[in-house]
Order: C-alpha cells, then structure tokens, then sequence
C-alpha cells in the first residue's frame, strides 16, 4: 500500500513537472507483424496487439474508434477497435497497401498500392471501392487538403506529385520532385504541400494554387555525409509554423521553420527514423525509429528528445488518438 | 591465397584482387594458376571431373583466411569452394561474388522492383538486366528533368552535378567525373542470398564513400575528353 502510494506520488511530480495529457499511440511494426500501444503521459507500452504481415500505413477514425493499419503483405487494411484492440474487420484495399490517408469528413480512405500503380479510394462504411486511380510507378505518399477536395499522392520512382480531384477521381496535375518521394502532407490552411525526397535528400514545398515547386529543402548535419540524409515522414504543426521532417538513416528530425525554411535545429532520435505524429495538444512529437526498434518523444516547446521507449521490431509509422 | 585461372579476363580479374588486397591491406600469401589445359587433358574423363582436381590443387598451399578465385572463364572457379583441401572462405568469382545486382536483394524498396521484373519475365533479376533497367532509367530521369527530347541537353544533364537516379540500392547514383562510370554500392552475395553491401561502414573518403570502391580519381590516369 505504502508502495503504491509512493509509485503515485512520483507519477503526480512527474505530471506537474510537465502537464502532458494522456493520449493513446498506436505504433506499427513492420517486422514482428504487431501493433504497439503506448500512453503517452507515462510513455509506456499499454500492449502488444499481433495484426496483420508487414504492418505499415496506420491511422485512426476521426472519433478515435477505429485503427486503420496496412497489413501490406496481407493485401488488406485491417480495423481494429480501439476499445477491445481487436481486429474488428478488413478493407478492400487492393494488393500491397503501404500509406494510406482518411479525408478530413472520415468517410473515403486513399490508399496507395504500391506493387499495381494505383490509388484505391475506399468509402469506410460500405467498405466498397469507390475507384481506382492508375498514378506513377510505386506510389508511396498520400496527403489530403483540409477541404478534402484534392488528394496528392507520390511515386517513388517515377519522382512525381500527383494532385487528384476527390470529386471525379482523376489526375489534374503531376508535379515533378526530387528523387523517391515518400510522404506529402498539407499545411493546415491548404495553402501547400510538402513533399520529402527520400534519395534526392530533399523536401519540396508545392504551391497548392499554382502546383509548383516553390521552394526545395536542403538538409547538412555536421559529421554526417550527404549520403545519409533521407527524408521521409513530415508533421506540420497544427498552426502552420513548424515542419519536422524525419530524416532516415541519419537518425535526426529536422524542425523548420516554415515561413523562413530554415531548418532551425536537428533533432537526435533512433537509428532510421522513419514517420512522426503530433499529440492532439501539440506538446508531443513521437518518431518511430526502425533500426533501433523505439520511438521517440520529443517536446514541442523546446524540441528536445525527452524520452525513447522500446515497442515492437522495426516500427515504421504511428497514429495518436484524437481524445 | 589467390587462384586464377590461365584466360586472359581471368588474369585482368586477378590483378584487380592483387590491386584490391593492396590498398585495403589485404596479403596474399600465395598465387596458383589453374590452367585450362582443355577437356580431356588432366583426367581421362575431361573437364566433368575438374571438380575432384580441386582439393588437390589446393594441397600445399600456406596457411591463409580466404581462398580468392578470377576465373571469369569458369573453367574451375565454381568448383572451388567446399573442394579446398583445408575449409576456407572463398570469394571472388565465386563464393561470395560482388556484383552490381543480386537475385534475392530486396532492401530499399528492391523486392518491388523484384516482384515486377518476376512477373515479366518469370525470373529473377541478375546484375545485366540491373544494369540495363538503370542506363534506361537514367536516360529516363534526365529526360523528365530535361523537360523533352533535346538528345544534347539530355547527355549535358546527365553529365552536369545535378544528375542522379535512384536504383533500389539505398542512396543515389551519380556518374564519375573523369570516366562516367556508375557510382554505385555493391552487393556482396552467395547463390542464394546478398551477405553484404559495400562500401563497407568505416572506409571513409574525402569526396564519397563509394569512391572506396573501384579505381578513384587521384589514382588514375583518366581524363575525359
């Protein structure tokens, strides 16, 4: 009882030192085909729940209900209930789902098939497919406007943005990046998308109006070879000022400034750091680091790695519960 | 130890392993020439039983690591390893072989590459089709970059600091300067499976750590004109 009482007290010290709210991560593990969950107050693992082969892509429904996962080798999107954590049911998600994107009413998910060159639109509630939108070779990142009207996805190897109208399910325009794009994501006014080059190292900021490249990205970290540094997940804040961008095997989150593009600081977090997602209150940045099997939370006031935790083998993405 | 074999691509392989073992420290002990005295000049039941000459061949050698067989020919090199009269590594063109490609890598995105080259053409991607897909692509890349078909802006693209294109191998390839060779890692694989890429981690370079790799610029004699 003493025990307890003691165990409470230095929780309720840790909680007035830093008065994070708790909130739910579910992380996927690419490898030991599982799904971690963590409470991001206490930045512990909750469980370990087994899911599909090659978990990817995750996201969860706008109410924070369902949990979204590519069970890549699986060719399905799995749900799984976030109050029981089982899997509750599949998507037809077409073969080799690896990211997908809810739009913002919840209802249709865009999901890139990487092996067919395709983007599948999904509606959630009749798990039909609703297209099939043929794009470049490997498709890879999928963004969507805050107004949900338009849709980019990229292709790694054909190194374009492609913007489709959500309406009619076609391609309007195609954008040329750098080398391998892997993530777009909006800024929250939809004004622009930024696109990461995982072999050019770049990240290319598009002008949503005029779809152009306005503005390319470099990145240079002291001792590290130019080599090293891939870009991958972006996490724009929810107010538009900041962007991280996961930098891969150079094992640092870059924090930019997006109104200037200067990268302000680089972030040391694990090895291969893959994809990053924003706690709803915006105090927490958690990475998934893929070669060192953790992830990372940093704190968005100082933009420093406060702590790592263990979860599964190779985590590649993670989602945050909206409550 | 190096064996090589009597043709003359197997005699420019072995001085590549000779120049190799020079400049990251490597020692060979001692050399042997297989020579390919034809079928059936060494048994009486021709080449079929070159492989039961190998542990012979290989008696009285001094004690070494690494058995390094060029024999591009193959005329004996196959039959090298498990053969050797002791039980040693073998690597070179056979054992663990470098090349620009292998059947089974499937790291940086690879297996989807794999998986399209499979339902093609039902088989599995060796180093020539590799390198074909990637002089195509790069013709390809610069194109795009190019924004048309000018065959003159293409060649300058592709020849100017800004050209790369990605091939499945974890990071872009360029083109050496003074030769335009391909800058690009190297597999290191067995029959069945890539063992290891190379530039291996801790040989560093001024310039690119695949300049560890093959012949760099202060060492060699080529300009382009």
């Amino acid at each position: 009882m003493q025990k307890r009482a003691c165990a409470f007290a230095i929780l309720a010290a840790g909680l007035t030192a830093s008065p994070a709210s708790a909130y739910t991560a579910y992380v996927s593990n690419e490898k030991d085909n599982t799904m971690t969950v963590v409470d991001t107050a206490t930045m512990q693992v909750v469980k370990t729940v087994e899911v599909g082969q090659r978990p990817r892509g995750i996201t969860i429904s706008h109410d924070g209900k369902f949990v979204y996962l590519c069970a890549s080798d699986d060719d399905t999107v799995q749900i799984i209930d976030t109050a029981t954590l089982e899997i509750v049911g599949t998507l037809p998600s077409g073969p080799d789902p690896e990211l997908f994107v809810l739009s913002p009413d919840g209802k249709t998910l865009y999901v890139a098939n990487e092996d067919d060159n395709l983007v599948t639109a999904i509606d959630v509630e009749s798990k039909q497919v609703l297209a099939e939108i043929p794009v470049g070779v490997e498709p890879e990142g999928m963004g969507v406007s805050p107004d949900g009207k338009t849709m980019v996805n990229t292709s790694e190897t054909t190194s374009m943005a492609h913007f489709i109208d959500t309406g009619t399910h076609e391609v309007t325009d195609n954008v040329l990046v750098d080398t391998r794009p892997r993530f777009a994501d909006f800024k929250p006014d939809g004004t622009q998308v930024w696109v990461s080059a995982e072999v050019g190292g770049t990240v290319s900021v598009i002008d949503n109006a005029k779809r152009e490249v306005v503005k390319k990205i470099q990145f240079a970290i002291q001792g590290l070879r130019a080599e090293t540094i891939q870009p991958v997940g972006i996490a724009i804040s929810a107010d538009g000022k900041k962007a991280y961008v996961a930098l891969g095997p150079a094992n640092h989150v870059a924090v930019i400034n997006t109104d200037t593009y200067e990268v302000e600081k680089y972030i040391l977090v694990g090895q291969r750091v893959w994809h990053l997602a924003f706690t709803p209150d915006q105090k927490t940045l958690i990475t998934t680091n893929g070669n060192s099997n953790d992830i990372t939370f940093i704190d968005t006031a100082t933009d420093e790695p406060v702590q790592s935790l263990t979860v599964g083998q190779q985590p590649w993405g993670v989602v945050i519960s909206p409550k | 130890m190096l064996l090589y074999g009597s043709h003359k691509q197997d005699h420019l392989y072995a001085d590549a392993l000779r120049r190799a073992a020079t400049r990251f420290g490597g020692q060979i002990v001692a050399e042997k020439e297989f020579k390919d005295t034809g079928t059936a000049r060494r048994t009486d039941t021709g080449a079929t039983q070159i492989q039961q000459q190998i542990s012979v061949f290989t008696q009285d050698l001094p004690e070494h690591d690494v058995v390094l067989v060029a024999d591009e020919s193959e005329v004996f090199g196959t039959y090298v390893p498990y053969r050797t009269w002791t039980p040693r590594l073998v690597a070179g063109t056979a054992g663990l072989v470098a090349s620009s490609w292998h059947p089974a890598s499937e790291q940086w995105g690879g297996i989807q590459m794999q998986s399209r080259f499979l339902k093609t053409t039902s088989r599995r991607m060796l180093s020539k089709d590799m390198s074909a897909w990637t002089a195509v692509r790069a013709v390809g890349e610069a194109t795009t970059r190019t924004k048309g078909d000018d065959a003159k802006k293409i060649s300058d693209y592709m020849r100017s600091d800004d050209f790369s294109v990605a091939a499945f191998k974890g990071q872009k390839l360029t083109f050496r300067k003074w030769n335009l060779q391909l800058r690009q890692p190297i597999l290191l694989g067995d029959t069945k499976s890539v063992v290891s890429t190379s530039p291996q981690e801790g040989y560093l370079h001024q310039v690119s750590e695949l300049d560890t790799l093959g012949v760099d610029q202060p060492e060699t004699k080529c300009a382009l004109k």
